[in-house]
């Protein structure tokens, strides 16, 4: 599982061109989206996109979409229950 | 009646040290290679950095460089935004229609789709001052700031009390440049800036990229840097030199009025001809700049030489490594403007202190 969450904020930081943050920087339970790394919906699509592409697994429902990007935590347990 | 464009404010990123304070072409720097990117400044000095990690390079350029100019003319609003771009945002283009080829048309990345339109810098600069007045950006080709340009000065005829933001900005792409290559396009045979003209000069241009934006209205201040007078396009014409002559009679001038001409020689052998032209059939004696040989070739190149221009006359004094031909003059009170693009979209600018 720590393997799947360094590898989710390595290609976050590079899908979402986050230059001034390294996977160090990033804590596994800091809020992706608000008060947290404060991305937007714009970003939120980004990451249905990456998740498409780099996991095969395709979110049709926004109501899901918002508890799976809640973490990276969060991502990465969605990420191990459905990957394809 | 259109009225005279006052500057009150200018910056360029290009391929030369542009943004360097006080910079005047007195240090040329060389390069040996084709495409030529532009000098990056430290864009987080004046762009947030939540907006820009999203900006591709043509964004970027262009609002750093409307930021700087709207600094110089001691502004923070703006009445309307008008640029001019001859490809736009060409990176998040080709990153587009790739991932469309590449997915087959499945999961597209949104950022490429949204910035890959032509008026994504006028729409960022809008943004980012909170201007909701008239916007407008200008795809003519070659002749995209000059369109920019007259649209500023017909706006400003119509609305005397506003104050514009007004520029032009174009950025490389890999693949169009690979295409442009294989067009013949390009100079292959030892490209190098500063490119070698007149009896040096072979077939292709240099590629280059670059952003300039002016802040203007139609009212003078004591801080003003310049004017435009007059600007004109031609997409195609037999005889330059009956395109300039017309153009000046139109302003009740004639060449004698001109204190020195800006040429788009770029040392492509095949089109630098028609300046030779235009120089010895009307501007013989009089001092001829140019300004593609230190700043490579792109669409709106023209936004950077009316920077020039405007410095120029500023400093009463043309830098020795643009000066191409004439003497170095004793006083400057009038630049004629005069590029084209491989034979098409003729430009001519008049400026005036």
């Amino acid at each position: 599982m720590s393997e799947l969450t360094q590898e989710l904020k390595a290609k976050i930081i590079a899908q979402l061109n986050l230059e001034d943050l390294t996977v160090a920087d990033l804590d596994d339970n800091t809020p992706l989206f608000g008060d947290g790394l404060g991305l937007d919906s714009i970003d939120a699509l980004e990451l249905i996109v990456m998740l498409d592409k780099s996991y095969g697994i395709k979110l049709s429902d926004p109501k899901e979409g918002r508890k799976v990007f809640e973490t990276i935590q969060t991502m990465a347990d969605f990420i191990e229950a459905n990957r394809t | 009646m259109i009225k005279p464009l006052y500057i009150h404010g200018m910056a360029g990123i290009s391929i030369q040290p542009t943004t360097e304070p006080g910079y005047f072409f007195d240090r040329i720097v060389s390069y040996a290679q084709n495409p030529i990117p532009a000098r990056d400044p430290d864009y987080k000095a004046l762009i947030p950095p939540l907006q820009l990690r999203r900006m591709n390079k043509s964004m970027r350029m262009a609002i750093f460089t409307s930021q700087r100019a709207l600094q110089q003319a001691g502004r923070t609003t703006i009445d309307a935004v008008i640029t001019g771009t001859g490809l736009g945002c060409l990176r998040d283009s080709e990153r587009f229609v790739e991932a469309i080829l590449a997915d087959e048309g499945q999961s597209l990345n949104p950022t490429p789709f949204i910035q890959s339109t032509h008026n994504m810098a006028a729409a960022a600069i809008a943004l980012a001052l909170k201007c909701n007045g008239y916007n407008m950006t200008y795809v003519n080709n070659a002749n995209s700031f000059e369109s920019a340009l007259l649209d500023g000065m017909i706006y400003l005829s119509e609305h005397p009390d506003k104050t514009i933001l007004l520029g032009a900005v174009d950025e490389l792409g890999e693949r169009t440049t690979t295409f442009w290559d294989m067009a013949g396009y390009l100079k292959r045979n030892e490209p190098t800036v500063p490119t070698p003209l007149a009896a040096g000069a072979t077939t292709g241009e240099i590629a280059a990229e670059g952003s300039t934006f002016f802040v203007a209205s139609q009212r003078p201040v004591p801080s003003s840097l310049g004017k435009v007078v007059a600007v004109e396009t031609c997409l195609e014409t037999d005889d330059s030199t009956i395109l300039i002559t017309r153009f000046l009679q139109k302003h009740g001038l004639d060449t004698s009025a001109i204190d020195g001409v800006l040429m788009g020689y770029n040392g492509d052998s095949r089109y630098d001809s028609l300046y030779h032209e235009v120089t010895n059939a009307q501007f013989a004696g009089i001092p001829c700049v140019g300004f593609k040989h230190v700043l490579g070739e792109y669409d709106t190149v023209i936004a950077a030489a009316l920077a020039l221009s405007i410095q120029i006359l500023h400093e009463q004094h043309i830098p020795p490594a643009l000066l191409v031909s004439g003497p170095q003059p004793q006083q400057l009170s009038r630049l004629l403007i005069y590029t084209q693009r491989r034979g098409k979209n003729h430009g001519l600018v008049l400026v005036e202190r």
